[in-house]
Parts: structure tokens; sequence; C-alpha cells
């Protein structure tokens, strides 16, 4: 049986951009759900090209995926007032890639994304301006699935599961520097990863009289065990986050012109919250990341170039695990690459 | 009335994440600068040929929102002429960045 690891996991984009590197972060649970919607924080509007045009390669160690992005704002960028649509897909091993290496087992799982921010929403001004919008997923994962109370036969079976997941976000930058997210939405989700894993071996033993050779076949196979459920449920999502200012490497001030240089600490607290007809999920966590200025193409934007991650998994205890809130922590580390 | 070929050229610092650049009058928004163009040097620039103005000087208004140590800079040139002194708007600023430029 695996340890069900709940560790959060910052989604490791690649940016990839034919006339301009541009680096993102997107914020992503296990679960591979959207935590924040920063595009506008690490867009830079007016570096010579009109809007945002980019195409990510994402990485997300949590649901063990690999994505493509395309985001890019409307045709006439207004800088003043502009909207961004972001075209995504990616995939991943159900079981995780431990399966696909070891058993050579495969059960895909494919998500479809399309998000839709305006910027401004409702307001800016000089210590105040947002920005939101709406998203909608479309997953199609097939499962394997064990049930040892029935027949041999039909111990291993697989499940098609389809779900759409809808969502609607707020956003914004507060005294230029504190970052607020907030996001609900609906979602159609299952149990999966809740249920415990098996890993069988089946044995298939051949006996050659004639050379007195007895052959052992072995087929191993990964699935979950329990109750598969599908459900309705109710994300909730608030995150602040304190950003890191940019420093001017032409500024006379030697201590200006030296932080330009510098790695600085921001760090993100989040609260996720997911209603359902199950028990409530909910997860605090803390991220601590350090961020580096592009002195060069992006001209003074900071990107998060690592990111030290803390949960607390059911901090209330609402499923009465009964374990200890530092039972309940763990600790994750993120980095970021550029191409 | 005077008129003169007119080219705005704006630029970023930082994370910015809306701007406005304004000819002369920065509450009227029919004078709010848009349909810029990209260029290979980085910035983003708009021309306006016989550019016409009532008065002698031409006033230049810009306004940024965005993180901290952000900056928005415009640059002015008159007939193809670059002006001396560029309009720098800050994040932090409260009011839009303001320069008269005499033509």
């Amino acid at each position: 049986m695996k340890i069900k690891c709940k560790v959060f996991y910052l989604a490791i984009p690649f940016a990839i951009m034919s006339s301009q590197l541009k680096a993102q972060i997107l914020l992503e649970d296990k679960n591979g759900d959207q935590i924040a919607n920063n595009a506008p924080i690490y867009a830079n509007t007016g570096s010579g090209v009109p809007g945002i045009n980019l195409s990510l390669i994402k990485l997300n160690t949590g649901d063990q995926s690999l994505g493509f992005n395309y985001i890019t704002t409307t045709k006439n960028f207004n800088p003043s007032n502009y909207r961004i649509n972001e075209f995504g897909i990616k995939a991943r091993p159900t079981e995780g890639y431990a399966a696909v290496f070891s058993n050579g087992q495969f059960s895909p799982g494919i998500r479809a994304s399309y998000s839709y921010t305006k910027v401004p929403l409702l307001k800016t001004s000089s210590n105040y301006t947002d920005w939101g919008g709406f998203s909608v997923n479309y997953d199609i994962d097939r499962y394997a699935l064990f049930r040892r109370d029935t027949v041999f036969a039909n111990q291993f079976s697989t499940k098609t599961f389809r779900g759409i997941n809808l969502g609607l976000n707020y956003n914004a930058l507060i005294n230029s520097i504190w970052i607020l997210n907030f996001k609900v939405g609906y979602s159609r989700r299952n149990n999966y990863d809740d249920l415990n894993s098996i890993d069988a071996e089946d044995y298939n033993i051949i006996n050659d009289p004639a050379s007195r050779l007895v052959r052992q076949i072995i087929r191993k196979r990964t699935a979950k065990e329990g109750i598969f459920k599908e459900f309705d449920a109710y994300p909730f999502i608030l995150a602040f986050t304190k950003a890191t200012s940019s420093d001017d490497p032409s500024d006379p001030d030697p201590v200006v012109k030296a932080n330009s240089k510098k790695l600085k600490i921001g760090y993100t607290v989040y609260f996720k919250n997911l209603a359902s007809e199950q028990l409530p999920k909910s997860d605090m966590g803390l991220i601590f990341f350090l961020t580096q200025q592009d002195n060069k193409q992006n001209k003074g934007v900071r990107t998060p170039v690592f990111g030290l991650n803390i949960q607390a998994s059911d901090p209330f205890d609402v499923e009465k695990q009964k374990n200890s809130l530092l039972d309940k922590i763990t600790v994750g580390f993120t980095s970021i690459f550029s191409l | 009335m005077k008129s003169f070929d007119l080219e705005i050229r704006a630029s970023t610092f930082g994370s910015i994440i809306t701007w406005k650049v304004y000819l002369e009058d920065s509450t009227d928004d029919s004078k709010l600068i848009l349909g810029w163009f990209p260029s290979d040097e980085g910035y983003l620039f708009r021309k306006f040929t016989k550019y016409a103005i009532e008065d002698d000087t031409l006033e230049v208004f810009a306004g940024c929102q965005g993180i901290k140590g952000g900056k928005l800079i415009v640059e002015v040139l008159i007939n193809g002429i670059s002006q001396q002194g560029k309009v720098t708007a800050k994040v932090e600023d409260k009011k839009y960045a303001f320069k008269s430029y005499p033509v």
C-alpha cells in the first residue's frame, strides 16, 4: 500500500516564446486545481510586444502531469483594459509514473482547460487594481480498480471518469505589494485519490516435462481498492501573497543597484476548502518563495525561482483522523526552470 | 493652432498590470492613447501625423498600476526629434506623472 502524500506543489512552467522569453508561475495543488490566477503580475505589458503571447510547458509534480498552456491577450491590446485567454491541455498517468516504469501500465488522464481573465475587472486606482474571470476544465480519466470481495475473474476492472469543473475568480493587487486571490466553483469529483493503492502480481507457472523446467511468468498490476464514488463538490480558495518589489539596476543609489541582483523572499498564505456530500476537506498552507529579477528581457519583472511549501491538511480534524497538527504538516520544495 | 508629427514611446520596468498615457487632458478618455505598436528595441510606440494642438505646449500624462518598484517611462518625439526629459510614472504615485513639451 502506498502512503498518501498530501504535499501541495507548484506547477513548474517553462516559458517558450518565439520572440521573447517570459516565466510565469501557476500555483496548483496536487489535484491540479489552480490556487491563484496571477497571469497579469508576471506579464510584461510594455516590453515591446503589445500584450501577452506565450506558450508554457507545465510540469506539476503533484498530480504528475505534463501540460501545455497558451496564454494570449485580445488582439487590439489596450494596456489599461484587456482580456487574457488561456487554453490548456495536460495529460498524466492516473496511477502515477511508478506504475508506468515498473509495470508498463498506463491509465491516461486528460484535462482540457480554458480561462478568461479581464484586467481590470471592476476597479483600477493607485492603490487597488483587480482582475478576474472564469475557468472551465473538462477531465477524462481512466482508472484501474480492484475488488477482492468478488469472483476472481472480475477483481480487476477499469472505470472511465468524466468531470467538468467551473470556477469564478477574483484577484486584486493592494497597495502595490499584496495580492488577494479568491476562487469559488463547481467541480465533479471522485474519491479515487483517497482509495488505497495495491500492487498485485499474477503468477502463471508452465511446467515442461521434456526439459524438466518450470517457467514462472509474472504480471504486475497497480490499482486502487475500495468503493469508487463520484460526487459534486464546491471548491473555495482564498490566498494572500506578499509580492517582492523590483529595483532599478541603473539607479544611482548603490543599495538599490545591488538589490536588483539579489534574490528576495515573498510568501503566499492560502486556505482551500472542498464542500461536498462527503466530509468537507480543508487545507491551509504557507509558501515561501525566492524571486529573481530579470534585468534583461523582462526589464525588472521578478519571477519565483524556488519555493518552500508548508501545508497542513485538514487542520481542524474534520475528517476525525485524530492526528496531531504536526502529523498533518507536510513540506515540499519547488523550483522553476526557464528554457 | 500648431501641428506636427508626434511619436510617443512607452516602456515599462517591473511588473506593470495596467498603464495609461494621455495627451493634453488626463480626464478626457478620447485623449487616451490606444493602438500601440511593437518595436524591436523593447518599447511600444504610437505615431500621430500632423497632430494639432491649440496652445504652445504639448502635455503628456502617464500613470501605471503594478508591483512596487515598477514604473512607466514615456519618451516624446516631435518631428522626429526626441524631447528632453521623459515622463516617468511610478506605481506608488497617487496622481498622473505629467510633463509639458514646448512646440
